[in-house]
């Protein structure tokens, strides 16, 4: 009976209905292959690494506050050592995320909101453009997971109670140990919601979790490295409804979307309205405010106008990054609203508004994938601009008189900003050089400046290597600005050795 | 009757699937999508036997570069019947009796759908549940990307047979057994694979409506009678159904082996290729390319977002206690589950070892219960208390959810118009179309070659009409063997024969199949000489033509597509089938109390 009454607790019922309701968000990755983010292969490669005991970074050993925590990569790592590969495994990783961060939204909204409330926030969290260019056209693991932390925290936050103590010092444990940058703004939102509330406990709560989570981010250990400014949030991005009619699929070959989605601003809207123009009933503060300035002023921080005068939001976090973490304020502000301007809305009409935030999902629930052999690590990274050289396969021995062809694929991990050359050297005992290739990649049909972020470039380039060529030959890969010769370092070296000995 | 009429519910249910419609509307013809040449093909065919007074042909003259196939023996033909009315008697093109057809199957379905909710359930409900049926995307993928004629208009036949079955089993009379096998049988008649899959669910809907009919509060042994009286109700209906389908449904089942089955499921058609993937079903994207091996297929087949909210909403409240309609939501989510199931990979071991499994040929062809059960869970997104007290703000999220479940499909209610391929709607289109695409060149058992090419084809492409189906080539090259042709008709021929010598026999350009007969007659008299049916030694090599043998002398020779004992059969028990239909009817006055008593719900 106990069970039964369990299984019927509004939380329960409203996970149920939001976890099938967002069912088309985290189904898709059922699909084989990994989504075709800008991120490409990298978060199979982080988990590799973390599995071998070194950060989750592939360029670097990783920067203080951007680097990807240990986390998500941790929770794949397990999923991997029960079963499956990399790439199931990350995946796996995400829907975790994705189930936790519905989960909270629900029990966050079902606090404010009622059932339909708390369904009805999740939703609109999960449906919200913003949020799906994050998952499908970035890759973005880390901040999913971070996403899951501020909406447990977001739960726990307001009770008062020793149980939701734990779960916001977990949640936000997991935030930071998702990324640093992401665990100091979820701190610093979660403490500004916890001061509206005035609990003690949920701001001792608040406080306790940040540092915990500071001191398992350990971010001082790795260094501050100069990163290259993301761009804000321009106005005009934020409030487009959704996504261009011509768009048809979601990755990184579609510009990455940065709207809160039209049924949440107009609920926003709706429910403002609600709020201002009905008055409160009882003595305390309808918790529509706190939640509306909290998501308003992350929001405000995203925007390009702002984050390019405030530099530290650029060393912390990407700042579209900010604009994801104020959904699920904004979610509940909008949810909380509607609740005081209809508050006897029926289920047929609710369900209209669960259609409607996933209609406005639109061509983000068909992302493109791809499949491909992901290496335990790259072979090599070129340049600042990281290029990765994701593997490099001789399809035949280098020897005299035949063509030594190499099998190679690329990631360029930020996109190029020139078209290098490649080059295939095969030297003698000596060091002299007997054949080489040189030239651009897939024989000029994909330069390096038509390269997306995370996209794997396959090329095979072939030296046909002399008839009186010495047996012993050395096959050495690097990449130049044939422009100047200069060649880009891997490491401190300026080219592998791709088989011959080492150089 | 007239209470239904007068809904404005219904009316604006029409009005609202007419969006469906719009396509068809627009100017030319959507030549590139699956089925489209294959439909316009099936009718002119049919028309070809009206022409010559058969209304009802089993075999179709020009499949198979002219050789002839026996289609419509074997493939259901309900659907170019109601094309070939509209092309026959209407004034209009082949192209648009076929769009027309698609018009009817779609206003069918919004009809069929909401009568069908409507009988349990408001009739706001019923307008939310009949349009998610209208504008499911596999519906509207079977309509203007499949253009699958036949398969679409048995889709709108079978919400009026679970409707007809519901209101026999809850107030029995004897014209609703009628109306009940009616449905049942248009069902066979229009979709070979469609009329398993709903015997198959009315049989379920009928076990279930049993159970909700023994009720509860009543001593167990008038409980089991009363599932008992139900159980035997609907199995006069679906028995009426079969017996009044018989004339298609046995000679399909039974004579299907004398046909190349591997044309059937071979090659493409293997259904290990063409499961659907888990994340297919969510994924909203469209296109109008054919299905192909692995998760990337050309064409969608997603169950539609709208309907999958509005379902997961009723059965969440179904779930929560608020069991309205007694068991209905569970026994659809368990069809909606089921549907699914099959359609994807998980099922293989079904597909492999179950029985009729794979007649489906495709398995997203299950898809079709999916939707099915999707419209009806539609409608229990509201309960009874959410009209009670009526009030005209009620109309308010039925008109929402409305307007919702056809923005929902927007972007899929369109169609590809290209121009039409060479030979267009002719005869010359459709050798050309057997020659490019491969299709509509279905072989019979004797074949061991398909046939690529025949040089009745190239008549057909010089705008020759066909005047005999004798393969003089050979009968010139034998100086013992005359043969000049009296008369020819698509499924017989008259000539006459002058034998020189013993053991020579007439070559044709037909394929063989059960029911070819020979007549031998006096050329003088006309009198009947011998009489045999022709088998499979009967043909010759590649393509297992008929060659009929003939004795030495001169001859009227008559080969002819008859009816095999099977059809004969057949046809009587439809006949019979019909008689007890008519008479049901005519007596219903009389048969009422006798139905009535035996028959009761046991609420009465």
């Amino acid at each position: 009976m106990s069970r039964i009454r369990l299984a019927m607790s509004p939380w329960w019922a409203a996970l149920v209905l939001a976890c099938y309701l967002t069912l088309p968000v985290w189904a898709m990755l059922s699909h084989p292959g990994l989504p075709a983010t800008t991120n490409g292969p990298l978060p199979v490669l982080k988990l590799y690494a973390v599995e071998r005991g070194t950060p989750p970074a592939v360029a670097t050993t990783g920067e203080r506050w951007r680097t990807d925590g240990v986390w998500p990569y941790t929770v794949a790592s397990v999923v991997h050592g029960l079963s499956g590969d990399g790439v199931s495994a990350i995946k796996i990783s995400i829907v975790l995320a994705q189930v936790l961060l519905i989960a909270g939204c629900v029990g966050w909204g079902v606090r404010l909101g009622g059932v339909y409330g708390g369904v009805l926030a999740a939703v609109l969290v999960a449906f919200a453009p913003v949020l799906l260019s994050t998952l499908y056209h970035d890759g973005d693991v880390a901040l999913m997971w971070a996403m899951a932390g501020l909406a447990w925290a977001g739960w726990g936050i307001g009770r008062g109670r020793r149980r939701d103590a734990v779960v916001v010092v977990i949640a936000l444990i997991v935030a930071w140990a998702a990324r640093p940058g992401l665990g100091i703004w979820i701190s610093l939102a979660a403490l500004l919601l916890a001061a509206f509330y005035r609990h003690p406990l949920t701001l001792l709560s608040v406080l306790g979790g940040s540092l915990l989570g500071f001191f398992f981010a350990q971010p001082w250990t790795r260094p501050v490295l100069p990163m290259p400014a993301s761009a804000g949030v321009a106005l005009y991005q934020l409030l487009e409804p959704g996504w261009s009619w011509d768009v048809e699929t979601i990755g990184r070959m579609v510009p990455a979307n940065f709207s809160l989605g039209l049924p949440l601003l107009g609920l926003l809207l709706l429910g403002t309205w609600g709020s201002a123009s009905i008055p409160d009933a009882g003595t305390r503060p309808q918790p529509w405010l706190p939640h509306l300035l909290v998501g308003g002023l992350l929001t405000l921080l995203s925007l390009q106008a702002v984050s390019s005068r405030l530099p530290f939001i650029a060393q912390t976090v990407p700042p579209a990054s900010l604009l994801v973490l104020a959904l699920p304020f904004l979610a509940m502000a909008a949810v909380v609203g509607w609740q005081r301007l209809a508050p006897s809305t029926s289920v047929p009409v609710w369900t209209a508004l669960f259609v409607l935030s996933i209609l406005n999902a639109g061509p983000a629930l068909s992302p493109s994938f791809e499949s491909y052999a992901i290496p335990q690590q790259p072979v090599a990274l070129f340049g600042p601009q990281p290029i990765m050289l994701l593997s490099a396969q001789p399809a035949s021995a280098a020897q005299a008189g035949t063509s030594f062809t190499l099998d190679v694929s690329w990631v360029a991990l930020q996109k190029p900003d020139f078209d290098y050359n490649i080059f295939v050297h095969v030297l003698d005992a000596q060091g002299h050089k007997v054949a080489q290739f040189d030239g651009q990649p897939q024989r000029g049909a994909r330069p390096m400046t038509s390269w997306q972020p995370g996209e794997v470039i396959s090329d095979s380039l072939q030296v046909p290597i002399p008839a009186d060529a010495p047996q012993r030959l050395r096959v050495l890969l690097g990449v130049y600005n044939w422009q100047t010769g200069v060649r880009l370092l891997a490491g401190d070296k300026d080219a592998i050795v791709i088989s011959g000995g080492s150089s | 009757m007239k209470r239904v009429l007068r809904s404005p519910a219904l009316w604006m249910t029409l009005l609202l699937s007419l969006f469906a419609v719009a396509p068809f509307l627009h100017p030319g013809y959507f030549w590139s999508a699956n089925d489209a040449r294959h439909d316009v093909f099936f009718i002119l065919q049919y028309n070809l036997s009206w022409n010559e007074g058969v209304l009802l042909p089993r075999w179709s003259p020009d499949w198979a570069f002219g050789y002839g196939y026996p289609f419509f023996n074997l493939v259901a033909p309900g659907a170019t019947f109601v094309g070939t009315a509209l092309y026959h008697f209407l004034p209009l093109s082949l192209e648009s009796a076929v769009k027309g057809t698609f018009i009817i199957s779609i206003l069918l379905s919004a009809l069929g759908m909401w009568l069908f909710v409507r009988e349990w359930a408001d009739e706001r409900a019923a307008m939310v549940a009949a349009l998610v049926y209208v504008y499911a995307p596999y519906h509207l993928l079977d309509i203007t990307v499949r253009a699958a004629m036949g398969e679409s208009l048995a889709l709108a036949l079978v919400p009026f047979a679970l409707w007809t079955l519901r209101r026999l089993v809850r107030r029995p009379t004897p014209q609703r057994i009628v109306w009940f096998a009616l449905s049942y049988a248009a069902i066979h008649l229009t979709h070979n694979f469609i009329a398993l899959l709903s015997t198959g669910l009315l049989l379920a809907y009928l076990a279930a409506l049993a159970v909700a009919q023994a009720g509860r509060g009543h001593a167990l042994g008038i409980r089991l009678r009363a599932g008992f009286r139900s159980i035997v109700l609907g199995g006069l209906g679906l028995g009426l159904g079969l017996g009044l389908a018989a004339f298609f449904v046995f000679p399909a089942l039974l004579e299907f082996q004398y046909v190349r089955q591997d044309q059937w499921f071979g090659g493409y058609y293997d259904f290990h290729d063409h499961f659907v993937y888990f994340s297919q079903f969510f994924d909203p994207r469209w296109g109008f390319g054919i299905s192909v091996p692995g998760p990337d297929d050309a064409i969608s087949f997603q169950l539609g977002l709208v309907a999958l909210t509005l379902a997961g909403v009723a059965v969440w409240r179904w779930w929560r206690g608020q069991r309205h309609g007694r068991g209905e939501p569970g026994f659809w989510l368990l069809i909606l589950v089921g549907g699914a199931w099959l359609s994807t990979a998980a099922a293989t071991w079904a597909w492999d070892h179950v029985p009729l499994v794979a007649s489906a040929q495709f398995p997203w062809r299950y898809l079709s219960l999916a939707i099915l059960a999707l419209a009806v869970l539609a409608a229990h997104v509201w309960t009874p208390d959410d009209f009670t007290p009526p009030h005209p703000r009620q109309w308010l999220a039925p008109i929402l959810l409305s307007g919702l479940v056809i923005l929902g499909s927007s972007r899929y209610v369109q169609m590809q118009t290209p121009p039409p391929p060479p030979g267009g709607a002719t005869l010359a289109g459709l050798m050309e179309f057997e020659r490019s695409a491969n299709e509509m060149t279905g072989m019979t058992a004797t074949a061991a070659e398909v046939a690529t090419w025949s040089p009745l084809a190239d008549l057909h492409m010089a705008g020759i009409k066909i005047g005999n189906q004798v393969d003089y080539s050979l009968v010139d090259a034998n100086d013992q063997l005359v043969v000049d042709v009296k008369e020819h008709r698509i499924d017989s021929e008259l000539l006459w024969v002058r034998a020189l010598s013993a053991g020579q026999s007439v070559p044709f350009y037909r394929q063989w199949f059960p029911g070819w007969t020979a007549t031998l007659l006096d050329p003088d008299s006309g009198a009947e000489i011998a009489h045999f049916s022709l088998g499979p030694e009967h043909t010759r090599p590649p393509y297992g033509l008929l060659t009929v043998p003939v004795p030495q002398g001169d001859h009227l020779l008559l080969i002819r597509f008859q009816n095999t004992p099977l059809r004969t059969a057949s046809n009587v028990v439809s006949a019979l089938s019909m008689a007890v239909a008519l008479l049901l009817l005519l007596a219903a006055r009389w048969l009422s109390p006798v139905i009535h008593r035996f028959f009761a719900p046991i609420s009465d």
